[in-house]
Order: structure tokens, then C-alpha cells, then sequence
């Protein structure tokens, strides 16, 4: 498969990266790193990023905010979420009702189809819904 | 008035909004994503993104297996030293063929990357301080059609056969690698994972 153009990476991806006991950190490494060599259009949801700020401050300090927000300042594009996408997130969640899914789950389907982005994740169930994810 | 004024105002209708916008647009589509994102996605979906030259099929089975060999036999006479310009050139060409498919092995590591750079500038990478284009096929008549990042600040540039053509090397680039790795911890970290906290990822983790 091509390489794709768009990523959009999720909060499973930084937590995966972010947290060297987690089970499929190296990997998620490894792919961070790719993208970031091949120079590849890198997007986070505005409510993902403030998910990864809330648990770096608490855990680790307001340094590691600081670090974290320069080290991605110029890498990656935020996408700000407007009450459009939370609206189509939940008419998706209607539309599936009764599956498991989190309604952050939605929201990042909705924003990777407007994107027309893969996602970066380890959430099986964005591949379940049919949007193309990393690692392949 | 300016001039540019008063054209301005005499194309301020809705058709003259639309063009400036679109405008706006196509001359700088990076920084216009960034303060209107929703417009821009909008756009893409009216005027989608350019694939350039890209096969969107990919390689087929054979074709991968093939660079993949071809690749690590090069590899191998890195390991022993017995490696010439040509054969790093030849390998760099696998890898960009291997990078547009998005199935370059994972083995193939940044140090290796830099390492073949190495034999092919006839000098360390970090010893290029300025923006420097290195000509590898001196023919005029190669056209470059596509190009390959192949680390943060390395472009490789391309002929239609994916030869290399030229290398772009970019030191800004290569800086704004080890600052976007800045957040990754490099150790084995004694210390709590963020997701002690965040109980709703955890699930989801579990699921994949």
C-alpha cells in the first residue's frame, strides 16, 4: 500500500509512546519516528491533545506540558473540533447504539473520514469501523 | 485608496469571497489549514488533495520481495565494510522504492540510513551546516518527478524509474527531528504510564 499522505494520531498513540511499560510502546516508537522522517502530514484532535496535556501535567509537572507542547510545536496540526463533528460524532453513536465504542472513538472516525487521514492507533475498533489505521 | 483596495471592494460580493478564500487556498494550503481547518477539509473534499505521481495500487507481491533481497544483500556488505558508492546509491533507490509502498523493514534504522548518506556525500552528515543539493546523475536530461523523505531533513529526488537524481539535505530539518522525539522517553521509565490515570484508554488498549 501507498504511503499515506495524512495521519491522524490518537489518544491509544500517545499513551503507547508516552508510557515505556506499555506493551506496544517500542512499536508505537518506531512508527512515530517514521512519520516523523518521512516528513508526513501529522494531525491531533484538539480533544485528544488536551486529554495527553491533562495527564502529563498531573503525572509529571507543568515542565513536561512545557516540553511536550514545544516538542510538537511545528510537527504536528491540531484540528480544533467545532460542534459539527461532535454532532456528526453523535449521530454516528446513535446510528451504532449498543455497540461498545467511546464517543471519543466517533469522534476521531469523523474527523480521520474529513481528514481523509489513516489514524494512528491501537483501538481495534477504529479498524472494526472500517477507517484505515497504523500500524498496518 | 490602493489600487489592490479599490479591486478589493468592487469584487467584495459572494462569488469575490469565494475566489479569495479559494485563493488563499491554493497559494499557501499548509498555513491556511492551520487558522481555518474546517474550511480547508471542506476544500479537500471539493478540490481532493493531489496524489502526484504515486502508484496508488503500491508494489505487487514479487516486486517487494525483489527490493526487499535485493536490499538486505546490500545491507550485508555494509555489515562487513565492503560496500562502494554505487552499491549505497543503489540501496538508497530500494529504500525510497520501499518507503513510497510504506513497507520499508523495519530493521532498515535511521543509523543505517545515515550511515549509506555517509558513503554516498563522502562525509558525515552532521558536517552539512547549510542547505546543500547534491547531484548524483549529472545528466541534465533526468527530470525529477517525485520525491522521497527518507529521514526528517533528507530528500531524495527522483526520476520516473526511481533513480536518484539529486539529495536535498535540509540541517533546520534534521534539528526539528530531535525536538519532535523531545517528548519520547528514552528509557525504561521506573516511574507510572499516563494511562494509570486514564482508565477510559485502558479498555481499548486491552481490545487491540
Amino acid at each position: 500500500m501507498p504511503l499515506p499522505e495524512r495521519i491522524l494520531i490518537d489518544h491509544s498513540a500517545f499513551c503507547a509512546i508516552l508510557s515505556s511499560d506499555d506493551v506496544n510502546h517500542d512499536l508505537a516508537v518506531q512508527v512515530y519516528e517514521r512519520l516523523i522522517d518521512r516528513e508526513q502530514e501529522i494531525w491531533v484532535a484538539s480533544s485528544t491533545i488536551i486529554k495527553v496535556v491533562n495527564s502529563l501535567h498531573r503525572e509529571f509537572g507543568i515542565q513536561s506540558l512545557l516540553d511536550f507542547k514545544d516538542s510538537i510545536d511545528g510537527v504536528m496540526n491540531i484540528i480544533w473540533l467545532e460542534g459539527i463533528i461532535y454532532r456528526d460524532a453523535l449521530a454516528l453513536a446513535a446510528k451504532h447504539a449498543g455497540n461498545d465504542v467511546a464517543i471519543d472513538d466517533y469522534i476521531t472516525c469523523i474527523v480521520a473520514q474529513r481528514l481523509q487521514a489513516y489514524v494512528f492507533t491501537f483501538n481495534s475498533c477504529l479498524d472494526k469501523m472500517g477507517i484505515p489505521t497504523l500500524p498496518r | 485608496m490602493s489600487v489592490k483596495k479599490v479591486h478589493l471592494k468592487r469584487s467584495i460580493n459572494k462569488a469575490g469571497i469565494i475566489e479569495l478564500v479559494l485563493a488563499e487556498y491554493r497559494i499557501d494550503p499548509a498555513r491556511f489549514r492551520q487558522y481555518l481547518p474546517n474550511v480547508a477539509i471542506a476544500l479537500d473534499l471539493v478540490f481532493p488533495v493531489r496524489q502526484g505521481s504515486r502508484n496508488p495500487y503500491g508494489l505487487t507481491f514479487n516486486e517487494r520481495q525483489h527490493r526487499q533481497q535485493a536490499l538486505e544483500n546490500i545491507v550485508q556488505k555494509v555489515e562487513t565494510n565492503q560496500i562502494d558508492r554505487q552499491d549505497a546509491i543503489k540501496a538508497l533507490e530500494h529504500c525510497a522504492v520501499l518507503i513510497e509502498d510504506d513497507n520499508l523493514p523495519y530493521e532498515i534504522d535511521r543509523r543505517l540510513l545515515i550511515r549509506l548518506l555517509g558513503i554516498i556525500l563522502e562525509k558525515p552528515i552532521s558536517e552539512i551546516t547549510t542547505e546543500t543539493t547534491v547531484e548524483i546523475l549529472k545528466d541534465a536530461n533526468h527530470t525529477i518527478v517525485s520525491r522521497i523523505s527518507l529521514i526528517r531533513g533528507v530528500r531524495l529526488n527522483l526520476t520516473q524509474n526511481m533513480n536518484i537524481v539529486s539529495i536535498l539535505v535540509i540541517p533546520q530539518k534534521i534539528k526539528e527531528r530531535a525536538k519532535a522525539m523531545r517528548f519520547v522517553p528514552k528509557t525504561k521509565l521506573a516511574q507510572r504510564t499516563i494511562r494509570d490515570h486514564d482508565n477510559s484508554s485502558e479498555d481499548n488498549h486491552a481490545a487491540s
